[in-house]
């Protein structure tokens, strides 16, 4: 992690030390096992182009440690806490990394709910992923589009929240500005849409695809940090949200990250990513209704006058259904990428249905059985040997003790 | 009808008075868990449901005598529900289907 990022987490980190002997303390967190039977192409996070979290790379079927994660929260008043979110995860290369670690202060009006965060946090465009440390209380993987957002976007800056409860129901606006982030782009242009369940972590640099680096003539294998500042430019982000008891929720968000794209700070690029989110959400009755698209591109300018654009776009739609101690959920999504320059290797088209199966017999224990079937079509595979057109199952069972 | 605004105030202030007296009990969902999980009201009282974790909650009871469903609650958010009717009702979460409060109002 570059120096802002870096201080502004040592900083929120030293504070959270400081005082958790003066004040109220609490601590949340889970470990997560698992029996995974992996996909057949070896995962994007081993260099590969497979688009699940585990895949050829790692023996057929095996039980792992998935990761731990912590969540200490520490209050300072009715109004204000310090937050930290951290993982052990056996791919960081580092033994404990940073998720999130941010203030919140909520004060309290009449009439009104007003939030504000500072600090290096998940953006607020998921419906999905509401638990800790960018958990879905639905599946264990969540889509492309949050598993996207997870891997490659972090709020390093200061988030306003405002909402007011109405007789037509519950209005909200979110704004924030940030920095740190203008790499955010190079996975979804480089890399394409994945689905896993590990967000990078805010210090660990990331593998990028071994055949992106040898269709640029680089040398594999290579990393890329996300959260680093290279062109001094705030990038921001806006959303407002309607919900009704009873009928549902829906979200709109505009992200640009303002990133120049001529800049660059050794071989890494700032990607100007800009994009568009609308989220609907429904709770009937044991039924819950989701659904996202996104649609967006991502910029660099490599030399002057030469501007490659990916556009990008994704939408799923997800229902999940309770009954007794046990939670059923299916999702279904579409996702493609262009490249506006003729890049066709780095373009793709794909689809993935996935199911799973919770059962919550204690309030400090979940069993979740998933599986992902994920079709795609990206040219790039053509570097690693492979087939453009792949299809991959992906099989987890997982045990999470939660505290 | 209430024809002076002052007398309106009186009785808008009254109101305000009835309802944070009756705010006395509250429950927090903290650790995916309301605390505590039990509670005894009498009728017409209000509960005050108070989101203390770093995570949206939400609140629904589901029974013959009521039925209540709230918003989503971010961070901080109270939600408030009047149980006019004596009984036992379960108060539960969409999102964390294992959360589960019991309220008698007696």
């Amino acid at each position: 992690m570059r120096p802002i990022a870096a201080w502004l987490s040592i900083c929120l980190v030293f504070v959270f030390c400081a005082r958790a002997g003066a004040a109220d303390f609490s601590f949340q967190g889970y470990a997560d096992f698992r029996l995974v039977v992996p996909g057949g192409e070896v995962s994007w996070l081993d260099g590969g182009l497979g688009k699940l979290r585990y895949g050829g790379a790692q023996p057929d079927p095996n039980f792992r440690f998935a990761e731990a994660v912590g969540q200490g929260a520490l209050l300072l008043s009715d109004e204000l806490r310090i937050v930290a979110v951290a993982r052990i995860e056996p791919k960081q290369r580092t033994g404990v990394d940073l998720i999130e670690a941010y203030a919140a202060w909520r004060p309290q009006l009449d009439g009104w709910l007003a939030a504000l965060k500072v600090g290096a946090f998940f953006p607020p465009f998921s419906l999905e992923n509401t638990d800790l440390g960018w958990t879905s209380p639905y599946t264990l993987t969540p889509s492309a589009i949050n598993s996207w957002v997870g891997d490659e976007l972090r709020t390093l800056g200061a988030e306003a929240h405002v909402e007011k409860q109405t007789s037509v129901g519950t209005f909200s606006l979110t704004a924030a500005i940030f920095c740190c982030n203008d790499p955010a782009g190079v996975l979804i242009a480089d890399r394409g849409w994945t689905l896993d369940d590990r967000p990078s972590g805010l210090i660990e640099n990331i593998r990028e695809p071994d055949a992106t680096l040898i269709l640029f003539g680089g040398t594999p294998p290579e990393r890329t940090p996300l959260f680093i500042e290279i062109d001094h430019r705030l990038g921001w982000y806006v959303g407002a949200s309607w919900s009704m008891a009873g009928i549902g929720k829906a979200a709109l968000y505009r992200y640009d990250n303002e990133a120049d794209p001529a800049q660059h700070q050794d071989e890494y690029f700032a990607w100007r990513t800009r994009f568009w989110s609308l989220g609907w959400e429904s709770h009937l009755d044991s039924l819950t209704l989701l659904a996202q698209g996104m649609s967006g591109d991502t910029a660099i300018e490599p030399f002057a006058g030469f501007v490659a654009v990916t556009k990008f776009k994704s939408a799923f739609v997800l229902a999940a259904y309770d009954l007794d101690d046990w939670r059923l959920a299916a999702r279904a999504e579409a996702f493609q990428t262009r490249s506006t320059v003729g890049l066709v290797p780095l373009e793709e088209d794909g689809h993935a249905f996935t199911a799973a199966a919770s059962w919550m017999p204690k309030d400090w224990l979940r069993l979740t059985g998933e599986v992902i079937a994920i079709t795609s079509r990206r040219g790039e595979r053509v570097i690693a040997g492979l087939s453009p057109q792949q299809a991959d199952t992906q099989f987890q069972l997982s045990v999470r003790f939660l505290r | 009808m209430i024809r002076h605004p002052l007398a309106l105030a009186g009785v808008l202030l009254l109101a305000s008075s009835a309802v944070h007296a009756d705010d006395l009990h509250v429950v927090a969902q903290t650790g995916r868990m309301f605390h505590p999980g039990e509670i005894s009201i009498r009728p017409g009282e209000w509960l005050t449901i108070s989101n203390r974790d770093d995570f949206i909650h939400q609140i629904y009871v589901k029974s013959d005598a009521m039925n209540f469903d709230s918003d989503e609650q971010p961070p901080g958010q109270n939600v408030s529900v009047n149980f006019p009717a004596a009984g036992s009702f379960e108060v539960r979460c969409h999102i964390h289907p294992k959360m589960s409060l019991t309220v008698h109002v007696r």
